[in-house]
C-alpha cells in the first residue's frame, strides 16, 4: 500500500503567501489554501486534514485564535503557527491557548518547512494509529470479558451435566442400567464441542491475514451443503448459482460466513415442519456476489433482530435448539474484514432470509 | 415443610432437568415435581394460582429471561403467598458476580452449584424447613 499523502490546510490573509506555499509543495502534499477562517472551518468539517498552518497576523482572527477555536472539534490536527514577529506574549498564547505543535518564523525556508510538515504528519499518523489500536484493545477487552463470563457457563455446563449423570448412574447402580445415560452424555459432549469449535473459528477469523483467491461458488456452496446436510437429512436444499465470471475474495472467510449461515438455516427449522427447505441463491458479476440464504424455519422475533449479531446473544427458539451465540458474531466479524454487507429479513414462525453482498476483488 | 414437598425445576437445559428430577426422586426428597424449560412458563404457571411450590430450583443462565429476571417478576406477582416457598438458585457458573448476586437476593435461600449433590440438597432443604 502506498503511504497516504499528508493533507495540509494553510490559512493566510495574504494571497501571495498562499500561492508561494502551493507552488513549493504541491508535489509533496495535498494542499488546501484559504484566506478566510470561516472557509477553513468548513473545509475542516468536510475533509480530514492532517496538518494545519496558520499565519499569526490576520485581520479578523489571529492564528492563535484560529487554533484555539478548532481545538475542541479537531484535536488531532497538528498545528503550525507561522509568524514574522517573535513577540513573547504571542509565543506564550500560541503554546497555552492555541496548543500549537510547531512555531515557524517567516520567511520560511522551503526545505526546512517541508521537513517540519513531514515530521508533523508522521506524528499525526502515529497518534491516529495509537487511537485505532486503543479502540481495538477496548473491543478485545470487552470480548474477553464476555468470553470469560460465557465460558464459565458454556464450557462448564455440559461437563456438569455429565458429572451429574455419572453420579446418577452410581446411585442407580443396583437397580438401573447406566448405559441409558450414554445418549445424554454424548449430547453434552457434542454441545461442548460445538462451543469449542465456534471459539476456535472465531479466533482464526480474527487473526488470519486476508488471502485473496479465486472462488468458484458452485464448488464452495456444494462443499458447504455436503458437510452440513447430514446434521438434518430431512432438509431439502434448493441451489441456484449463477457465476459467469471470475470472482476473487478471501475464500476462508467466505466459507466461514456461508457455513455459519447455512448451518443456522438447518438448525433453526421448525420441529414439526413437513417440508423443511433451505434455498441458496448466488449471483456473481464483476463487482460483487449477491448471496441469498432463505429458510422456512422458526424465524426471528422483530425485537431480537438488532441483537442477533452481538457476541453471545441467543434467543429462545421454538424448537429449543440453543445456539452458542457466536455464529452470527463470527459472520459479522468476517464480513467486516472483507467489506461485505449483510441484511436480514425474518417473519417469526415463517422463516428467515439473509442477503449478503460481497465485493468481487477481481484484480 | 411437608414430607413430600412440591418442587418445581426451572432450567433451559433438558438434561439437567431430567437429572435433577431423577436425583430428587431417588434420594427420597420428593416425588411431586414439575419442570419448566423457560422462566416465562414457570412464571405463568405460578400466576395461575394453582398449588404454589414449596421449593423452586432456579437455574441462573437461561436465554430470554434468566434466573434473576425470574426473581424480579416473581417478586411482583400479586396475591400469592411467597412465605411458604423456598427458592434455591442452581448453576454451573463460577462467575463471582452471579454467585454473590444470587446469595444477596433476599428471595433466594442459597446458591447450589451444579452438578447437584443429593446430600447437599437434602441438607439445604432440611435447614430451610427449620
Amino acid at each position: 500500500m502506498t503511504k497516504a499523502r499528508a493533507r495540509i490546510l494553510y490559512i493566510d490573509d495574504e494571497d501571495n503567501n498562499l500561492k508561494a506555499f502551493k507552488a513549493s509543495f504541491r508535489r509533496d502534499f495535498e494542499i488546501y489554501t484559504v484566506s478566510d477562517a470561516n472557509e477553513a472551518y468548513r473545509i475542516l468539517d468536510e475533509i480530514e486534514i492532517h496538518v494545519a498552518l496558520a499565519d499569526q497576523r490576520m485581520p479578523k482572527v489571529s492564528g492563535v485564535e484560529f487554533f484555539e477555536k478548532i481545538q475542541e472539534k479537531h484535536p488531532d490536527i497538528v498545528r503550525i503557527l507561522i509568524t514574522a514577529y517573535t513577540n513573547s506574549q504571542t509565543i506564550i498564547d500560541a503554546v497555552n491557548k492555541g496548543k500549537i505543535n510547531q512555531y515557524v518564523v517567516k520567511p520560511w525556508d522551503p526545505q526546512n518547512l517541508k521537513n517540519i510538515i513531514d515530521s508533523s504528519f508522521n506524528a499525526h499518523q502515529v497518534k491516529k494509529e495509537l487511537k485505532m489500536k486503543n479502540a481495538e484493545l477496548l473491543k478485545t477487552n470487552d470480548e474477553l470479558n464476555r468470553f470469560v463470563y460465557s465460558a464459565s457457563h458454556d464450557l462448564r455446563a455440559p461437563l456438569m451435566s455429565i458429572l451429574g449423570l455419572v453420579e446418577l448412574s452410581r446411585l442407580e447402580k443396583e437397580s438401573g442400567d447406566p448405559f441409558i445415560y450414554l445418549d445424554m452424555i454424548e449430547k453434552s459432549v457434542q454441545k461442548l464441542d460445538v462451543f469449542i469449535q465456534n471459539i476456535i473459528e472465531y479466533y482464526q477469523n480474527a487473526r488470519a491475514e486476508s488471502n485473496y483467491e479465486q472462488i468458484d461458488f458452485k464448488v464452495l456452496v456444494n462443499d458447504v451443503v455436503d458437510t452440513l446436510k447430514n446434521t438434518d437429512p430431512s432438509v431439502k436444499f434448493l441451489l441456484d448459482i449463477e457465476q459467469d465470471c471470475d470472482y476473487f475474495n478471501d475464500e476462508f472467510r467466505v466459507h466461514v460466513i456461508m457455513n455459519n449461515l447455512v448451518s443456522n438455516a438447518i438448525k433453526y427449522q421448525k420441529s414439526d415442519a413437513g417440508n423443511p427447505e433451505v434455498s441458496i441463491q448466488v449471483k456473481v458479476d464483476h463487482q460483487k456476489a449477491i448471496i441469498r440464504i432463505k429458510d422456512n424455519g422458526v424465524g426471528i422475533l422483530q425485537e431480537h433482530l438488532e441483537n442477533i449479531f452481538k457476541m453471545f446473544f441467543r434467543t429462545k427458539t421454538l424448537n429449543r435448539t440453543p445456539g452458542t451465540g457466536i455464529g452470527l458474531y463470527i459472520i459479522k466479524e468476517a464480513l467486516s474484514k472483507i467489506n461485505g454487507e449483510i441484511q436480514v429479513n425474518s417473519v417469526f414462525g415463517e422463516g428467515t432470509t439473509f442477503e449478503l453482498v460481497l465485493p468481487n476483488l477481481e484484480a | 415443610m411437608s414430607t413430600n414437598p412440591y418442587i418445581i425445576l426451572v432450567d433451559d437445559n433438558e438434561i439437567d432437568l431430567f437429572l435433577h428430577e431423577k436425583l430428587i426422586r431417588l434420594s427420597g426428597i420428593s416425588d411431586n415435581i414439575d419442570r419448566f424449560t423457560t422462566a416465562r412458563e414457570a412464571l405463568d404457571f405460578i400466576r395461575k394460582k394453582g398449588p404454589l411450590p414449596d421449593i423452586i430450583l432456579l437455574d441462573i443462565q437461561m436465554p430470554e429471561l434468566d434466573g434473576f429476571d425470574f426473581l424480579r417478576e416473581y417478586e411482583h406477582i400479586e396475591h400469592i403467598d411467597r412465605e411458604n416457598t423456598t427458592i434455591f438458585m442452581v448453576s454451573s457458573s463460577l462467575d463471582f458476580g452471579d454467585i454473590s448476586k444470587a446469595k444477596a437476593n433476599p428471595l433466594v435461600k442459597s446458591f447450589i452449584k451444579k452438578p447437584l449433590n443429593v446430600k447437599e440438597l437434602k441438607d439445604e432443604i432440611s435447614t430451610s424447613a427449620n
